[in-house]
């Protein structure tokens, strides 16, 4: 069994603002082990990037609020840290990539400089041995010419480049675990696909553990060992990336599968879609939020929260469908014929 | 075979100093047919926005010849011709945020284009008009009177649409309108151009860089790549049967929803050969162009 890395309970976290208190993230639990992508997904609004911004404790509070549940590095609560104790965590232990790598890297400044300067924070070497180990980091992201590079500035550097850069800083004091805020929608197809292969070949010689927060699917299968869906500030379904694909249960997973054209099985049938828009989270809607755009909702969804049922030892999802009493309705023929036509294709290749 | 709407012969669009200019777009040629959906993709910096902005004349072309309905767009035209042209192509952008006026309500927006092409008796048809509008794209008629911060970024982009269609054109540069939007908003606005274009027998020229979504909605594709057109032809036939390597590189980079598949996923790298002489579209088979020098081709298709 792998070790546990990070454990996150019941986490919850409101913002004030003027309209109310809005409750981004309504009781958030997941795990993580050494060495595994955790993939999270959902639409904008789902509470992903704030679920990711405090496990490192980048809310601002005020106007937000640790409203309850504990997030547990190897053991240990930060929650309670201070501001203090929290910045040796910061870039020691867990390290971030955000979505645009041209507001992320500090345009006044080398390349150079702005790696060195993480090293130097987190490590007791001299500036040339850290600028011996910027250059290695350089070169293992996959930057030509690293020692040329080191002396430049973000602007003579491409999109693609520059978020090597950025990965290259995270990585720069060895962190255990890495979160990625979207970190290839701002890039082109092939430069995303360079991204994603870096991402997994650093996995595979550091042992990091990733968090990879996306609303891309076919990102998601890329790069994923276990798929957390989120919606409405909570996680409706969560399971292996083979579980949520191949066996989805939430119909919200449905609609999210459903809105991507069945490229493989060349069906050009109308895209199934979600209607309606997220709740508003200033009121959460009693019982299940996300009934008003279900289909299958039934009486119980508009009275009570459904509890998370488990499907296998591995797979959960939070729908009062799983419920024994619930009518038995399984997920839609458009969805299920498209999985059929890969699964058959996956065993053809042997 | 179904007629000619527009026809771009050898566009270039150059920027920048005459001397070393910045080709955008370096001699293009395509057609699209009444009632299609081209798609066209590439990277981006490969031209295809300016390919779409200098065919609804929001530039001067450098050289070359778009004609629309057979006449000359760029020719000199009288103030009547231009606003004929005007009506007939249409534009929708890709950020619902930035492409709507902050001040204007909805229904101004979209009611617009009837103020200045006159093209209601009275106040009371315009109104009748611009609720149809909302309706034709799945909003109400009492959004008329809401301002845009008052949507959400769908709902927006249903609004550019409405607007699109205001003057009844018959044909539509959707420029990547789906990029900004949540996957499941995406899907509703590809069914609802897809509805509308069944139901008006619009013909689209749709730009975008997702291969998946470009593959779904077309029926020809173009693929660009520094500001060439390197591979053209039926959807399906590029996405199964690409000859040309930019294009094979760029469809083994898009992942699809299908872990099995993505856990042996290789990437066909693709870097680009400068060739002494210029290549040209060859047509490898009917319909089905690629661009390049004949010893590439010879290559290419071994």
């Amino acid at each position: 069994m792998k070790k546990k890395l990070l454990e996150v309970n019941d986490l919850k976290i409101n913002f004030k603002t003027y309209a109310g208190i809005v409750q981004a993230v309504r009781g958030v639990s997941f795990e993580l082990f050494e060495g595994e992508t955790l993939a999270i997904v959902g639409e904008s609004g789902s509470g992903k990037s704030v679920t990711s911004n405090a496990i490192m404790k980048l809310i601002p509070q005020p106007p937000g609020l640790y409203a309850g549940g504990e997030i547990k590095l190897e053991g240990r609560n930060l929650i309670p840290l201070t501001e203090k104790q929290m910045s040796k965590v910061r870039g020691n232990d867990i390290a971030m990539i955000f979505q645009d790598p041209m507001t992320a890297l500090n345009p006044t400044m080398r390349i150079g400089r702005q790696i060195t300067e993480v090293i130097l924070k987190h490590q007791k070497i001299s500036a040339s041995e850290a600028k011996d180990r910027a250059i290695k980091l350089l070169d293992l992201v996959g930057i030509p010419m690293p020692e040329k590079r080191f002396k430049q500035f973000p602007h003579e550097f491409s999109g693609g480049m520059r978020q090597r850069v950025v990965i290259a800083i995270a990585l720069a004091a060895d962190p255990k675990l890495l979160i990625a805020d979207e970190p290839t929608t701002a890039l082109d197809v092939t430069i995303q696909a360079q991204i994603l292969e870096l991402m997994k070949d650093i996995q595979k010689k550091r042992g990091t553990s990733i968090i990879f927060i996306t609303h891309d699917l076919g990102v998601v299968a890329n790069v994923a060992d276990r798929v957390a869906v989120m919606y409405a500030g909570q996680i409706v379904e969560y399971g292996t990336v083979n579980d949520i694909f191949y066996n989805p249960k939430h119909p919200y997973t449905w609609g999210l599968l459903g809105s991507m054209p069945d490229l493989k099985n060349n069906v050009k049938e109308e895209l199934r879609t979600i209607p309606g828009s997220p709740p508003d989270l200033i009121h959460p809607p009693k019982g299940d939020a996300f009934a008003p755009r279900n289909e299958y909702a039934m009486a119980i969804d508009y009275e009570e929260e459904p509890p998370m049922f488990q499907v296998s030892e591995t797979h959960f999802a939070k729908t009062w469908l799983l419920h024994p009493d619930a009518p038995a309705i399984e997920v839609p023929e458009s969805i299920s014929r498209r999985i059929e036509g890969y699964l058959k294709e996956a065993q053809g290749n042997g | 075979m179904a007629n000619k709407l527009l026809e771009v012969k050898n566009l270039k669009q150059y920027f920048g100093a005459a001397g070393n200019p910045i080709k955008a777009v370096d001699g293009i040629s395509f057609d699209i047919y009444e009632g299609e959906t081209l798609g066209l993709v590439g990277e981006s910096g490969c031209g295809k926005s300016t390919t779409g902005r200098s065919i609804i004349r929001l530039y001067d072309i450098t050289d070359g010849e778009i004609l629309f309905k057979g006449k000359n767009i760029h020719g000199s035209k009288s103030k009547k011709e231009l606003k004929e042209f005007n009506r007939e192509m249409q534009m929708i952008f890709q950020d619902p945020y930035a492409s709507l006026n902050p001040r204007m309500t909805a229904g101004e927006i979209i009611g617009e284009g009837f103020d200045i092409h006159g093209l209601y008796r009275n106040m009371k048809e315009r109104r009748e008009r611009i609720a149809e509008l909302l309706e034709a794209v799945g909003l109400n008629r009492e959004h008329a009177n809401r301002y845009a911060h008052e949507f959400s970024g769908g709902q927006r982009q249903r609004i550019g649409i409405a607007r699109a269609l205001s003057l009844n054109p018959s044909f539509i540069i959707a420029d990547e309108p789906i990029s900004a939007l949540d996957v499941s908003i995406q899907a509703q606005v590809v069914n609802l151009l897809k509805k509308l274009q069944r139901e008006r027998n619009l013909t689209y020229l749709f730009i975008a860089h997702d291969l998946s979504m470009v593959k779904y909605i077309s029926d020809r594709i173009a693929v660009m790549y520094r500001g060439k057109v390197v591979e053209l032809g039926k959807s399906d036939e590029i996405y199964n049967n690409p000859i040309h390597p930019y294009t094979k590189s760029l469809l083994s980079a898009v992942p699809l929803p299908d872990p099995l598949t993505e856990r042996v996923r290789e990437r066909i790298p693709y870097s680009h050969e400068e060739t002494e002489e210029s290549g040209k579209l060859h047509e490898v088979l009917p319909a089905h162009f690629v661009y390049g020098t004949d010893n590439q081709m010879k290559k290419w298709t071994k």
